[in-house]
């Protein structure tokens, strides 16, 4: 189950709109049409209540390097990602136990799409 | 061997006696004192105003660095540094500093751990926001909400006491007052449905003397303004150091937001959420309060600093506490009654039409209205408020506040109610969908440094910033407000026209508080830098995008020929 990688996703659930809108610090709110859709909706909710304060909201990452850059992370780094969030590094806390391990992967299906798009 | 334990012994005997020398008196005088700062905001009456005038507007051109000291630390630097017999003390989230004020040399450093799961409960930056001296000792908070004392001498801890469990959702930030001989202080956590509170614990050993709910208990006057069990978890933070009036023995400290943020299942006026509460600092005991957001849903966090002052206000003198809070109304109170004299909007706010003085409630417009329905909206100020934490400061001399604000709104969208119910105190208690979108107006005036007049909530001047300003402001009788940017350079502006007459790129952004004091004849300018927060870190600001982290401690003086070495004052 913690090696399995995330499937790859299809780029067409953007419209132009939402990408404009996500160019500034604002961005709407996109909607996802294909299956990956609801776990990568279901991610970026979770990423927005436990990861956004500190990795910024949609990724965007202005903390002038305080705190690892999510964009950063490419599309092998799937199991050191799962390590960091479930055993926590520097300051970031560990989130084993309070995350389930199926919430941890919808939070990587959403950094995927976003870094993808 | 002997020789140690024979001067242990003398020092046991004469330390307290020493140690008195700090006492209740010194901290009441600390406004008077430039050459000490013993209390956060500068003095009781938190107005961060020097009378000092040897670094002036004629002058301030020549200002320089003095020495720079790091913080090893990647961490928001927000502490205010505490002065005394020319030692300052800085804290941040791992450690408190002594250094030699002259010099910049450390003459102790006490590092602190806590579990590394702690952090799953701060919401909004890794930091500390400064400590209390009293007798002898430094008091200060840590995140996983203990309170320590540590000996001023050698940074060595004295005592440590538990105030509560981060698992249920509690951490401490906040910088502890020392009132009437008691070391006060209080939470965050309402972002993870703690139930708020203010504690008073002994000086000399840490014991909790009393704690006051911000949330009354079932059956106490305002539980009827929660249904059920709501207000259980229901938020009211107290994590920005209250001030002091000591003619009427009342401490005046503000109360943080309703939790969750969604509103759906709290509803219902939420006491004593967002309100001031005026209490005796021996007992806790609540005298008066005053609510200034009832059943917020927008996070109007009304924490803010509470600052005194003594205002004309219709050919009256009165003494007062103001406040600039996050829902963008400049409040000003008579100190001894709690009556609201005065409430006026400071930057574009549209969840409210004015707040009515007869019965000091906001007259909601049609925004508020539909939030509170479960519907999204567009409301001004955004969550982050019209001011943030960051401290304003006030000059007798003008009679103005001074204070960095932000002009953005926020596309408030809240989730459906059966997604907000429950949440467990600990987990996030949010319940609006993600990003918080910010609508800037005008992206070369994101936020605004400004001159108020406290009674009117005009702005006699206002200088737009493209990123906004989070840091506190300083104001001197030289004519001079020091603040710092988030892009990091450290200014001075004229406080008559708000013009910038000295500015300094320091090594990062700025959300400190800055102070200035004297020594041997010679005025200094303190900040430290370091930059974190919400909108640092999840605005997507375009401008901070090349700001490096990594805090340190500035401290400023005119310049002059180089005359060797600063040599340490007191320790090494």
């Amino acid at each position: 189950m913690i090696m399995r990688r995330a499937p790859p996703l299809r780029r067409a659930y953007v419209p132009l709109a939402a990408r404009v809108a996500l160019a500034l610090a604002a961005s709407a709110s996109v909607v996802y049409a294909d299956p990956d859709g609801a776990k990568i909706e279901r991610g970026a909710a979770i990423y927005g209540d436990y990861c956004a304060s500190c990795h910024g909201d949609g990724l965007r990452n202005t903390s002038g390097g305080a705190t690892f850059d999510l964009r950063r992370l490419r599309p092998e780094d799937h199991d050191r990602f799962l390590n960091v969030v479930l055993n926590g590094k520097t300051q970031m806390p560990p989130w084993r136990g309070a995350l389930k391990l199926e919430q941890i992967e919808a939070i990587w299906a959403y950094i995927r799409a976003t870094i993808d798009r | 061997m002997m020789r140690p334990t024979v001067v242990a012994i003398l020092m046991s005997v004469i330390f307290p006696m020493l140690a008195l020398a700090q006492t209740t008196d010194e901290l009441k005088n600390d406004e008077r004192t430039p050459d000490d700062v013993l209390t956060y905001g500068m003095g009781y009456g938190q107005q961060r105003f020097s009378p000092l005038t040897r670094i002036n507007r004629n002058n301030v051109k020549r200002l320089v660095p003095a020495w720079s000291y790091s913080m090893s630390d990647n961490r928001g630097q927000e502490a205010q540094p505490l002065l005394k017999d020319g030692i300052l003390y800085l804290t941040d989230h791992e450690k408190t500093v002594a250094l030699d004020a002259l010099s910049g040399k450390a003459i102790w450093k006490s590092m602190i751990e806590y579990p590394p799961d702690t952090t799953r409960v701060v919401c909004c930056g890794i930091v500390n926001r400064g400590g209390a001296l009293f007798d002898g000792k430094l008091y200060r908070t840590i995140l996983d909400a203990h309170v320590i004392a540590l000996d001023i001498k050698t940074g060595k801890e004295v005592w440590r006491t538990k105030s509560a469990d981060p698992k249920d959702g509690y951490s401490m930030t906040v910088a502890p007052l020392v009132a009437s001989g008691v070391v006060i202080a209080g939470v965050a956590g309402a972002e993870f449905g703690h139930r708020g509170y203010l504690e008073g614990l002994d000086p000399q050993t840490g014991k909790q003397l009393w704690r006051t709910y911000t949330i009354p208990a079932p059956g106490e006057p305002g539980a009827e303004t929660w249904p059920g069990d709501a207000g259980s978890h229901g938020g009211g933070s107290t994590w920005i150091t209250g001030s002091y009036d000591p003619d009427l023995d009342l401490v005046f400290w503000g109360t943080g937001n309703p939790a969750p943020w969604n509103p759906v299942n709290r509803k219902g006026d939420n006491l004593y959420t967002n309100s001031i509460l005026a209490f005796q600092p021996k007992t806790g005991k609540v005298v008066w309060h005053y609510q200034m957001t009832p059943n917020d849903p927008f996070d109007y966090d009304g924490v803010n600093e509470l600052v005194q002052a003594e205002l004309t206000i219709d050919g009256t003198l009165r003494k007062v506490v103001m406040q600039a809070n996050r829902n963008g109304f400049l409040y000003v109170l008579e100190r001894a009654t709690g009556k609201l004299l005065a409430a006026n909007k400071f930057v574009k706010v549209n969840w409210a039409e004015r707040i009515d003085l007869a019965t000091g409630r906001p007259v909601w417009t049609e925004v508020t209205k539909a939030a509170l329905e479960g519907k999204s909206v567009q409301v001004w100020p955004h969550l982050t408020g019209g001011k943030n934490w960051h401290p304003m400061s006030y000059s007798p001399i003008s009679k103005l506040i001074y204070l960095n604000t932000t002009s953005f709104g926020w596309d408030y969208q809240p989730l459906p109610s059966e997604e907000v119910a429950n949440l467990k105190p600990g987990q996030p208690h949010y319940g609006i969908k993600r990003p918080f979108v910010y609508i800037f107006d005008d992206p070369d005036g994101r936020g605004h440094l400004r001159a108020l007049d406290p009674v009117t909530g005009r702005s006699k001047w206002a200088v737009p910033f493209k990123s906004p300003n989070f840091s506190g402001t300083l104001v001197t009788a030289g004519g001079l407000v020091f603040t710092g940017r988030l892009t990091g350079e450290f200014m001075a502006v004229d406080a008559d026209t708000g013009k910038t007459l000295w500015e300094f790129q320091t090594s990062a952004g700025i959300v400190g508080q800055p102070i200035t004091w004297e020594r041997d004849g010679k005025q200094y300018v303190t900040i430290t830098n370091g930059a974190t927060g919400p909108y640092v870190m999840r605005s997507g600001d375009p401008n901070l995008a090349n700001v490096p982290a990594g805090g340190s401690v500035w401290t400023f003086k005119l310049f002059e020929e180089y005359s060797g070495p600063q040599r340490a004052t007191s320790g090494n």
